[in-house]
């Protein structure tokens, strides 16, 4: 007999990572010099009486799954969960790696391999930016929503930064980021596809730029051009990293409004193949160059409007 | 006159990728078409 319990059972469970057993459901039975020294007492009709009373305590959660888990676990295979204890554990049999996109429709988008490499180039070789910025690997459907969180932002490189979310929400994303830095440099925004005539009212990559311009910061969107044949050739790209800081440069030298940003599209060539600088305004695609198309998406139909 | 040939003579950004040159066009905040402005300020005076 013990001060602390007349008797105690003590229910221990096998640990195998720990080459131990470790207790996980004691029972202790308190007699009267347990309840004298406590001065526990039941009222009875007249008078209290001590009471000696039996003490169990409830079942230990975490030992008892990491027991369970360590006995059942294989190398390779999930964990099989005992036939005794699905009922408690909402019926389950395995436990599995939980899938890390959670969100319906997901489907991440293939990024050109020198995409982020010809990003960090342009940030390299140019003077008068302080980051580029680059759209995440998030699909639409998902972007809202993760890019509320403050974890969004990631560094992928020198001076280089992705962010989860919308190309105008990257730009606040690095706006922000300038204005708490009190260095009020160009934001760049690039994309892989031009983004010409009617697609600067679509584009994300013109609208980050247009985000940094209402706030203030010098900004401007560049876009490289490519067809379907040479969408994933090597060399397209480069133009854009060989050509910006040098439009970018000029522009400074020129003075940039501070209403005014540049959308700049590079041809879907390679370098030696670029014929020179043109300063446009906005054109219009021929209506012809348009078709329409559907397309069925999370249980419903799409109409869309697309190019040729 | 066709949307093509009327890029090509503004000197737009689809004619200037068309013809392999980078194409810088710079844009601004105001999307206010001022000459239309004029005319509907003449008829709401």
């Amino acid at each position: 007999m013990g001060f602390a319990s007349q008797k105690t059972d003590d229910i221990e469970v096998c640990c195998p990572a720990r080459t131990c057993y470790r207790r996980f459901r004691p029972a202790r039975v308190c007699g009267d010099f347990q309840a004298r020294r406590m001065n526990a007492r039941y009222r009875a009709r007249t008078t209290s009486r001590l009471r000696a009373y039996a003490e169990r305590f409830g079942v230990c959660g975490w030992p008892r799954a990491r027991a369970v888990l360590e006995t059942y676990s294989e190398p390779t295979a999930p964990s099989w969960w005992p036939d005794a204890s699905r009922p408690i554990m909402g019926g389950i049999k395995k436990i599995r790696e939980k899938k890390r996109n959670a969100y319906p429709g997901h489907q991440r988008r293939r990024h050109s391999r020198a995409g982020p490499q010809n990003c960090e180039e342009i940030a390299r070789r140019c003077p008068t930016t302080s980051g580029q910025l680059r759209r995440s690997t998030i699909s639409p459907a998902c972007r809202i929503s993760l890019s509320l969180t403050i974890r969004a932002l990631r560094q992928i490189g020198e001076r280089h930064y992705a962010v989860k979310g919308t190309r105008p929400i990257a730009s606040l994303w690095r706006a922000a980021c300038a204005v708490e830095s009190r260095r009020r440099r160009a934001v760049p925004a690039s994309n892989r596809g031009r983004n010409a005539a009617e697609d600067v009212l679509y584009s994300g990559t013109v609208a980050a730029a247009k985000e940094a311009c209402v706030l203030g910061i010098p900004s401007f969107a560049l876009s490289q051009a490519h067809s379907a044949n040479n969408k994933h050739q090597s060399g397209i790209g480069r133009p854009r990293s060989s050509t910006a800081p040098d439009i970018n440069r000029s522009r400074a030298e020129a003075g940039i409004p501070r209403t005014c940003w540049s959308n700049i599209n590079f041809p879907d060539c390679p370098p030696g193949a670029v014929k020179g600088v043109s300063v446009s305004s906005q054109g219009q695609a021929p209506i012809s160059s348009f078709c329409i198309s559907t397309r069925a998406t999370m249980a419903r139909q799409s109409v869309l409007l697309d190019r040729l | 006159m066709s949307a093509a040939s009327s890029n090509r003579k503004r000197r737009t950004d689809l004619a200037a990728l068309i013809d392999k040159r980078v194409a810088v066009t710079p844009l601004r905040l105001d999307l206010t078409d001022q000459p239309f402005l004029t005319k509907l300020a003449e008829l709401f005076p």
